[in-house]
């Protein structure tokens, strides 16, 4: 049985570049009260380069087969496969990859949820080596973040504070 | 002219790293019995072992998810691309 797993506050935190993280609060807090998801991609060089938001269509699903969703959008996200495939096409030619997943969390704190787990550490998980970046809206703004990272030391996810960098 | 089906990146190491397999037109079910006879392990990680779809997978016939047309029965016409998609979802 899996537990979330909360940011550890005494590790090392990510530095994330401003542009990528004001994009990502930005797209959390006009999201809100619904969870927003989207993709970073990036290269060796820069890990974080490139925001691409993808539409969630987690409330679709709940409309459409409530037994099998039964959340809505404001209590999870299902990434539109399109844009996601999308996103990815259009890494490959920049020599990019897909390096981060994000979404938000709403009215609740930035944790790595068991249902966040369950997907992440899926078989056929199509980003399996990317980060996952958690950011908490409550009232409306955004009040927490942390970015979640295998760690085989750890045997699972590990949770980081988030800074932005400052050029 | 047939049938194109897209793999995602996360597979395509079981199809010798291409994109794309071309067979021949028919019901979704026969579209990926030819896909398992080009390589049995991607079709394993496509259906469970009752020969349903698994849970984080889905496949779409162009633009429409086949578990809201007719799952394995949905037919696949030449011309038409199939895509299977692994499932990027969580929540609180």
């Amino acid at each position: 049985m899996r537990r979330r797993i909360e940011v550890n506050p005494d590790l090392a935190p990510v530095v994330l570049p401003n542009s990528v993280l004001n994009e990502i609060l930005a797209h959390a807090r006009e999201a809100d009260p619904e969870e927003c998801c989207g993709l970073v991609t990036g290269d060796d060089e820069e890990r974080h380069r490139h925001v691409i938001r993808c539409r969630n269509d987690m409330t679709l699903w709940h409309q459409r087969d409530a037994a099998t969703y039964p959340r809505d959008g404001t209590q999870g996200f299902y990434m539109n496969e399109q844009d996601y495939l999308r996103a990815d096409d259009e890494a490959t030619p920049r020599g990019e990859r897909v390096t981060c997943v994000y979404h938000s969390h709403v009215e609740c704190g930035a944790y790595f949820s068991e249902m966040d787990q369950d997907f992440a550490s899926q078989e056929l998980f199509p980003f399996p080596d990317a980060d996952h970046l958690v950011v908490a809206v409550i009232g409306g703004s955004v009040v927490e973040r942390a970015l979640f990272r295998r760690d085989p030391d750890a045997g699972g996810f590990v949770g980081r504070p988030v800074v932005p960098c400052h050029p | 002219m047939g049938v194109t089906v897209r793999i995602p990146a996360v597979l395509r190491a079981l199809v010798g790293g291409r994109a794309e397999l071309a067979v021949p037109a028919g019901r979704l079910r026969e579209v990926l019995d030819a896909i398992g006879r080009e390589s049995p392990e991607l079709l394993s990680r496509v259906l469970a072992g009752e020969g349903a779809l698994r849970r984080h997978v889905n496949v779409f016939v162009n633009e429409e998810d086949v578990r809201f047309r007719e799952l394995l029965e949905t037919p696949v016409r030449d011309g038409d691309c199939v895509t299977i998609v692994p499932s990027i979802a969580g929540g609180r």
